[in-house]
């Protein structure tokens, strides 16, 4: 029993290191690739237009990329090439900030992500096996989110005192230590046990297609991306109206609080889920953000915004476990797992596109505080639908 | 008269220092460098670099000489005088940045400063207060009022921004929609005239 990636083997640390690289190459192709731009003076046109180059082939790849990680039997070699995708990604951006090596940098970026966090996924099952799955999430996006707030601490102090291009070129470095954990990782005692035979599953896949969980679970993550994708940067406009000169800091604080939650909570979400099963974290993670939405449009001043991160945090950690227990769950006995994150890969694409356009939206035509109950309102939607549809998937 | 803006992408924006500088700051330029000897023959013109600075992407001071954001964008009117200016402020690796549209004459440039050539004489309450800047292709909130602490706000040469003023410009600000549209849907007559910030000669 206690085999099940309870014990901290030689390649649980490793896996723990690779998603901690793997988020800080991750860092640096978010919002800031439009400031880097910018920059390098590109227009605001120019900006939107690989920006949404890159979201198009975000949507476009998720499904592709999940069928391959599938497809693959070694699912290290196919992060092995995420990664080298990123490393290229970021060479490029640092190098040549004209038109078409950084339209190429967004695709191949987009490409690179989609397959990553499958075959992260894929290799941790691997590793521990269904029974240790929920747990070994949990440590995946602990170690994740470690990632994230560092990186976001020292790309940011680096871009601001040496140059924006250090950002690309840390980047590229860190993909070389998250190359050098995949040997380490092994091959995983239950590769054999978890990898696909055959490589057209039919009666699987028509199976994974039929299963209404799946579509509930799809419309829950759009409604939760659709609340949760424009919640941050609607945070950070509004320390920026609020706070001055000082805005920056407290963005940055407003970044590494759910970071710290998710950080502190996530194995405790994967533990629990294990145990009293998926329906009371899911709803207790879609029901937090309603809630950050109703209090960021309520409450005044920066420091409460800061304090609502605090609340980001529960929905972010139960969210990162959540996502990929469940797709183990819908497949259970099939080799269509990564197939099925894929599918909700483009869930929480196509919910954090609109979630722009809608935040975007009220803020501009309305005020901030509509488009934080507008994004509540989508979140309590989210919520809703877990309650009323989505039923037990853990065994 | 009905002002159009044209929210301009600008590739590389060069600004004359002579044109739209309030007289307070700098010295004027020296606009015999920039002038042909020749009519007729057509002529290279070499601008010396202490003279001009390219604008676009780069850092905006703040009356603290701290850097508060980035010029992205310049609005210009039927005559192509710059009427305002879009910066980036704020954020932390691109988040919580927001865009604001910024009336020219609150800019000053130094051309030949290494660091921080553009600076921007608001306070930071004004900055905060600023609407957000929408897109080139919808009314554009510009905060048109001068800052107080600049006496001399009158007397910029292509911005008298008063003839037909609404009676909406206290000394701090207000941000009437100006017009600003994109080339080919020049100005919604239905709308009624904003104070035009500048350009009414």
């Amino acid at each position: 029993m206690p085999r099940d990636g309870t014990l901290p083997g030689h390649g649980s640390r490793a896996l723990d290191l690779l998603n901690f690289f793997v988020a800080d190459v991750q860092t640096g192709f978010g919002a800031f690739v439009a400031v880097y731009l910018t920059m390098h003076k590109w227009t605001q046109i120019e900006i939107g237009t690989v920006l949404s180059a890159g979201t198009v082939f975000a949507l476009v790849s998720q499904i592709p990329a999940g069928a391959l990680v599938d497809a693959v039997a070694h699912k290290r070699i196919v992060a092995a090439w995420g990664l080298g995708g990123i490393f290229v990604s970021a060479v490029l951006l640092a190098l040549w900030p004209t038109e078409l090596p950084v339209l190429v940098a967004q695709v191949l970026h987009a490409v690179a992500s989609s397959v990553i966090t499958p075959a992260i996924a894929a290799i941790s099952l691997h590793l521990v096996g269904r029974p240790g799955l929920g747990e070994r999430l949990g440590r995946n996006a602990r170690y994740a989110a470690i990632g994230t707030a560092l990186s976001a601490v020292v790309l940011g102090a680096g871009g601001d005192l040496v140059s924006s291009r250090v950002v690309f070129w840390l980047t590229a470095v860190l993909c070389v230590p998250a190359l050098a954990t995949l040997p380490a990782i092994g091959h995983g005692v239950y590769a054999r046990r978890q990898t696909t035979v055959q490589p057209f599953d039919w009666q699987g896949l028509r199976g994974l297609f039929g299963d209404r969980r799946l579509l509930v679970f799809a419309g829950a993550i759009t409604l939760f991306h659709l609340a949760n994708a424009d919640m941050l940067p609607l945070a950070g406009a509004t320390v920026t109206m609020r706070a001055g000169s000082f805005a920056n800091v407290i963005i940055a604080a407003c970044i590494m609080v759910p970071q710290s939650v998710v950080a502190l909570a996530s194995p405790a979400v994967g533990r629990v889920a294990a145990r009293l099963g998926r329906r009371p974290v899911l709803l207790l993670g879609w029901a937090a953000l309603p809630l950050q939405g109703v209090l960021l449009a309520v409450l005044p001043g920066v420091w409460f915004v800061v304090a609502v991160q605090l609340v980001a945090g529960v929905s972010a950690a139960v969210f990162g476990v959540m996502l990929p227990l469940i797709s183990a769950d819908l497949t259970r006995g099939t080799s269509h797992f990564n197939l099925c994150m894929g599918v909700l890969g483009l869930a929480v694409t196509i919910g954090a596109t609109l979630s722009t356009l809608l935040g975007g939206w009220l803020a501009e035509e309305v005020s901030m505080s509509a488009a934080f109950l507008g994004l509540a309102a989508a979140g309590l939607a989210g919520v809703l639908v877990v309650w009323a549809a989505m039923p037990e998937t853990g065994d | 008269m009905r002002l159009r803006l044209l929210g301009i992408a600008i590739a590389s924006f060069v600004i004359l220092a002579q044109a739209p500088q309030p007289p307070t700051k700098l010295a004027p330029a020296k606009p015999q460098a920039a002038t042909p000897t020749t009519a007729h023959v057509p002529q290279i013109v070499h601008v010396p670099p202490d003279e001009v600075v390219a604008i676009l992407g780069q850092p905006v001071a703040g009356p603290d000489g701290k850097t508060i954001g980035r010029l992205i964008d310049v609005l210009v009117n039927e005559d192509g005088n710059p009427s305002a200016a879009v910066i980036d402020v704020g954020g932390f690796m691109g988040v919580g940045a927001r865009k604001i549209a910024v009336h020219w004459t609150a800019l000053h440039f130094a051309p030949g400063a290494t660091r921080q050539p553009i600076s921007l004489d608001w306070t930071i309450d004004q900055i905060k207060a600023a609407p957000e800047y929408g897109s080139a292709t919808r009314p554009a909130p510009v905060v048109v009022a001068a800052p107080k602490p600049e006496p001399p706000a009158k007397p910029v040469i292509p911005a008298p921004p008063k003839p037909s003023a609404p009676p909406h410009s206290p000394p701090v600000q207000s941000s009437p929609p100006v017009q600003s549209s994109p080339p080919t849907q020049t100005g919604n007559p239905s709308r009624p005239s904003p104070l035009p910030p500048s350009g009414t000669r």
